[in-house]
């Protein structure tokens, strides 16, 4: 900005730098601002509720169920007008849905809602997509695991939220956690190059590149290991809930089907997923399908078979995932009838 | 200090020296040499020409919302500065705020900015503060390069103060504040990439985290390399700004004026009185807001989680300080060492400046895997992580100082034939020693953050780690209690960096 | 009325080493028109003097006046140029623009005419578009006087103008200043540690006392304006210089730091 010219005016040139700045500051904010408001979900006149959907990661074909009932228009023959939020792992969901930066969200796990609701937090899950939660353990073909004591002592590889799952996962089986927690965050390289022994993945997710280079590698589901809980969950404040019944209502129904239609076409899912929601994520779509395919193995279970997709059993959450945060060390639960609205998910027609 | 062919250095040994760099990046890649999560360039060449259109609109987005961030950030430091120009009695209260707002880490803003208005603008707000600190600190010394004579012929001549700030302050400034336009480049990037890992459509740092869990090794580092291109571009343009301000404006290593001293009772009221109002408005905030806790807690809420976990958060904390202050040191040796042999063999110079410039703006996420992949996961790579990091501006401001010569003292060197190393042991060095200074001051302020994110990242304990597990578990007043212990160590760092500047200077003559 | 006057002005600083005393109960007037050189050791509080007539620091006690005015009020109103110890110029710009600068601070159209004839006057007709750090110290320390001089001070104060310069070059400026000086007939007050240099150039020469300053010998210069280099080689010249070096001398045996044996004579007030 400060070009060579005339020597007069010397005093002038030194102004206009921090004219330049200023001027080009305003105008890229001007431009953000209005790309920003173009994405902001307002509800339109026809009365239907405009709802901003956190999701806990970038949109990926994990919430492809969702896209699809947005892109079917279930979400607005429901009457809810949705807007989905991209997600990170460096901030927790449910503190945007309490803090009110979201109506409905996305909670990673049963422990989250927990911990939240434990801070005050008028959280309220309606529903999970996952029955059977992801989080798992991979391991090198010559090291299989198939209980805890095979993960005693082991190097294990974590990212953040690891190292509180593994806690507990060792804690559940009646075990102090014995293992030595490496932090290496979301690269499983490490368990290659020989540096861990094991490492948290969730198997819909880190395994599947090896596996489709032809890379045998092993994995186990928590749940396998003992360690019951939903994931996936589908979160609301008391107080909207309360206000918007329907609107809550009608979102989880147009989930379901847009999860019934994803679990039935994963291909189609994926496509749209890349195609019209994460066209910026560099996905590879062979990954994604089988991720969504393995995906579908844990939202589907017999429960399900009978309460439809997204359902909460009452039974299994005071039942073995109570007993399992108990175990980890959680001493206040809260009340599963205040905690959990079981009643939102329709089950599917009797054929 | 001219090498005998000017062409030469300047264009083809860079290239060469990129060369050196990606046949030996090659090697690595395809051998395996530092782990598999480096793959060769090919691989990455494969993925730009795949995801071409991806990673343009991901540079786009993240090219913009540094640029924007930062230039606001740049432009509300240079007027912070400007106010201490004008009323320099306000130089330590404002440079202090500015202190305390620097050593917040960003990671524990951002899950706040998150449930507000402000969200959609993460990532510039975290670009404008990674720049902001450097900014105001760097331009309000310049302010104080003005000399005595000076100002005395601007008084003499009755000049306005406005005319006195645009005709002599400003153009005195104007070096160093190019200066700090230089250390903003990459921090911009880097606060513009953070902050898009807490939701962002589109944008590098979002590639690169989908790609991280993703294994796609080719698209990480091809982001990566954008986002050193990127740098290396703003960071050429800035170059070219300071050079000319300083052919310009001058660089006479005249050394910033003291900051004018208040009493001391009055020093003490405003040392208290900043934090003090900092967490009225934080308890006011959460009051009248009606923030939930598990957003943020309140002001009591983290000292009584202060007293719970005292013993953890002081061994975590001297973990922290461990890694912090030992990657300063390092960090500052290795800066000036490089900017040195910069300095004295210009060919090799020319080849590593395109290293020198890599380095610090490789967003750290994709480094780790390769640190660790080199040393192991756990301290080492923390420790290393913050060499890499507190180098850059001890590299930056070293090399500008060490071209900073009082007026005339290189012919009086020419005089008595003093070869290179004599002229830079006895007249660049002791020269550049202010520089310096101000640099480990800069770095100072910066080393806890870098540590505690470094830990967070994958540490194996320390105040970063500590923060994250509570932060997981949505203890906000546990993490809320880790950051504040941080930002303590922070300013306590740059305040005995401050003194010591104070008693150096004091001693080299100023 | 007088052109410059300080009287009865005390000043102490406060420094790391204790409380100096630079003045102390120091009187001192300059008729209108006259230039008036004001000799002293090195620390005597003779910069100080002038610093406070040109408004740059206050007295303790005191007052002053210059043009009839305060020092502020005529820096306000444009009428006072001062030469610098050390140049002064401000680096990035050009031998022109410094000269001009003075316009611009008093928000003065610029005359163009009178810069160029000043830049010429003071020989460097050459080198308006050169920056300060192309020249040599003599040619600084000439754009500094041609500075002080542009707005045709009503009073003109000279801190040492030449005190870095070589001896040769400092006797040419001397020379050249003196020829500039009768033109401009400001009221001129000239620090300096030079006695030929305070003889050559002023109506007036006042010695000052070792610190704190005090006048000790004030003496008139007999020779008209308009001098010319001849004039150095007058017995009258030779004897006054050697008669205020003798004071000057006297004065730094006594603080302790004096080269030579002195041979007091002081006590001739004009």
């Amino acid at each position: 900005m400060i070009r060579p010219s005339s020597a007069r005016g010397a005093a002038r040139r030194t102004v206009r730098p921090a004219v330049a700045l200023a001027t080009l500051a305003a105008a890229a904010l001007a431009l953000s601002a209005c790309s920003a408001s173009s994405d902001a979900g307002t509800g339109d006149g026809d009365g239907s509720t405009p709802i901003s959907f956190q999701l806990d990661w970038v949109k990926d074909s994990q919430f492809s169920g969702y896209f699809t009932a947005d892109d079917k228009g279930y979400y607005a023959d429901a009457g809810v007008d949705v807007t989905f939020l991209d997600g990170g792992d460096v901030a927790s969901t449910a503190a945007v849905i309490a803090g009110g930066g979201a109506q409905i969200g996305v909670v990673s796990n049963m422990s989250r809602l927990v911990d939240a609701i434990n801070t005050g937090a008028d959280l309220v899950a309606v529903g999970a997509v996952y029955q059977e939660s992801p989080a798992g353990i991979m391991t090198l073909p010559d090291r299989p695991i198939s209980s805890i004591d095979d993960l005693v002592g082991l190097r294990i590889g974590t990212d953040e939220s690891g190292t509180a799952d593994l806690n507990t996962l060792f804690r559940v089986n009646g075990l102090e956690p014995d293992y030595e927690d490496v932090r290496v965050g979301y690269d499983a390289a490490p368990l290659f190059d020989g540096q861990i022994d094991a490492y948290y993945a969730y198997v819909t997710n880190q395994p599947i590149p090896y596996l489709l280079q032809g890379i045998d590698v092993n994995t186990i589901t928590f749940a396998d290991l003992g360690f019951e809980s939903y994931a996936g969950l589908i979160v609301t404040t008391r107080e909207f809930l309360d206000a918007n019944p329907d609107a809550v209502a009608g979102f989880v129904s147009a989930s379901q089907k847009g999860w019934d239609d994803a679990v039935a076409d994963p291909e189609a899912a994926v496509a749209l997923t890349l195609g019209s929601y994460g066209t910026d994520l560099g996905l590879d779509e062979e990954s994604e399908v089988a991720s969504l395919t393995a995906i579908a193995g844990l939202v589907q279970s017999d429960y399900t078979a009978e309460h439809g997709l997204l359902a909460l059993d009452p039974e299994a959450i005071s039942g073995p995932m109570y007993d399992a945060l108990t175990a980890s060390g959680v001493t206040e639960l809260p009340d599963p009838a205040t905690a959990f609205d079981t009643t939102l998910v329709p089950a599917p027609a009797a054929e | 200090m001219r090498s005998p062919s000017g062409a030469l250095s300047r264009i083809v040994l860079p290239i060469a020296g990129v060369v050196v760099l990606i046949a030996f990046w090659q090697l690595a890649g395809t051998t395996q040499l530092l782990g598999r999560s480096v793959p060769p360039p090919t691989e990455v060449l494969a993925a730009l020409a795949e995801r071409g259109d991806v990673l343009w609109r991901a540079t786009l987005a993240t090219s913009q919302r540094a640029l924007v961030g930062g230039l606001i950030g740049y432009a509300i430091g240079l007027v912070l500065a400007s106010i201490t120009a004008w009323f320099p009695r306000s130089t330590t209260p404002l440079v202090r705020t500015t202190v305390l707002i620097n050593a917040i880490p960003i990671v524990a803003i951002g899950p706040v900015l998150m449930t507000g208005a402000a969200r959609p603008f993460i990532p510039e707000i975290f670009a404008a503060l990674s720049v902001l600190f450097s900014t105001t600190l760097a331009t309000s010394d310049g302010f104080r390069t003005v000399s005595r004579a000076g100002r005395d012929v601007f008084r003499v001549f009755g000049a306005t103060r406005l005319q006195r700030f645009v005709r002599l302050e400003a153009p005195s400034a104007l070096p160093m504040a190019a200066d700090a336009l230089r250390l903003a480049v990459p921090a911009a990037i880097l606060g513009a990439i953070l902050g898009e890992w807490f939701g962002a459509e589109r944008g590098l740092g979002v590639v690169m985290v989908s790609s991280m869990r993703n294994v796609q090794y080719g698209q990480l580092w091809a982001a990566a390399l954008i986002t050193v291109l990127v740098s290396v571009v703003f960071y050429a343009l800035a170059t070219l700004l300071e050079k000319s301000a300083t052919r310009r404006f001058g660089r006479t290593g005249e050394t910033p004026s003291a900051v004018p001293a208040l009493s001391r009772g009055l020093a003490t009221v405003i040392g208290i009185a900043i934090p003090l109002a900092l967490v009225v408005a934080w308890q006011l905030w959460v009051l009248l807001g009606r923030v939930p806790l598990i957003v943020a807690p309140q002001p009591l809420q983290v000292v009584a989680a202060l007293g719970d976990g005292a013993l953890d958060l002081l061994a975590a904390a001297g973990l922290t300080t461990l890694s912090a202050l030992g990657g300063l040191l390092c960090g500052a040796l290795v800066g000036l060492a490089l900017a040195v042999v910069v300095t004295l063999v210009p060919w090799l110079a020319s080849m590593l400046s395109p290293l020198a410039l890599v380095i610090p703006t490789v967003p750290i996420v994709v480094f780790i895997p390769v640190i660790g992949g080199m040393l192991g996961y756990g301290m080492q790579t923390v420790f290393a992580s913050c060499v890499l990091m507190a180098f850059f501006p001890l590299y930056v401001l070293a090399l500008s100082g060490l071209r900073a010569r009082p007026l005339g003292s290189d012919d009086l060197f020419s005089v008595y034939g003093a070869g290179r190393v004599k002229r830079l042991v006895r007249l660049a060095l002791p020269a550049s020693v202010p520089s310096l200074l101000v640099a480990i001051r800069l770095a100072a302020a910066n080393c806890f953050l870098i540590a505690l994110s470094a830990e967070w990242l994958m540490g194996e304990g320390g105040l970063g780690r500590v923060f994250s597990e509570r932060r997981v578990m949505l203890d906000t007043a546990g993490s809320w209690a880790a950051v504040a212990v941080a930002i303590v160590l922070s300013v306590l760092a740059y305040a005995g960096a401050a003194l010591l500047e104070k008693k150096l200077l004091a001693r080299w003559g100023a | 009325m007088h052109g410059l006057e300080l009287s009865g002005v005390s000043k102490r600083f406060t420094t790391r080493s204790g409380v100096v005393h630079a003045l102390d109960d120091f009187t001192l007037a300059v008729e209108d028109g006259e230039f008036v050189a004001v000799l002293g050791p090195s620390g005597c509080g003779k910069s100080t003097a002038l610093r406070i007539a040109a408004g740059l620091d206050t007295a303790d006690s005191g007052t002053v006046t210059v043009a009839g005015d305060s020092p502020e009020r005529l820096v306000a109103s444009g009428g006072l140029g001062v030469a610098f110890q050390d140049n002064a110029l401000l680096p990035w710009l050009s031998v022109r623009a410094n000269v001009e600068l003075p316009y611009k601070l008093a928000g003065r159209p610029v005359d163009r005419a009178r810069v160029d004839s000043l830049i010429a006057l003071v020989g460097l007709a050459d080198f308006g578009g050169a920056k300060p750090a192309q020249l040599s110290g003599g040619m600084r320390q000439r754009v500094s006087i041609a500075r002080s001089l542009v707005l045709s001070p009503r009073v003109l104060l000279l801190d040492e103008p030449f005190g870095a310069l070589d001896a040769v070059t400092r006797h040419r400026l001397n020379v050249e200043l003196g020829r500039i000086l009768d033109e401009e007939r400001s009221t001129s007050l000239l620090v300096t540690h030079s006695v030929e240099e305070a003889v050559f150039l002023a109506d007036r020469v006042v010695v000052m006392t070792g610190r704190p300053g005090r006048v000790k010998l004030d003496v008139a210069v007999p020779f008209g304006r308009g001098r010319s280099k001849s004039v150095l080689q007058d017995p009258a010249f030779l004897s006054l210089v050697g008669e205020l070096t003798a004071a000057l001398d006297a004065d730094d045996s006594e603080t302790g730091s004096g080269a030579g044996p002195g041979t007091s004579s002081a006590g001739t007030a004009a």
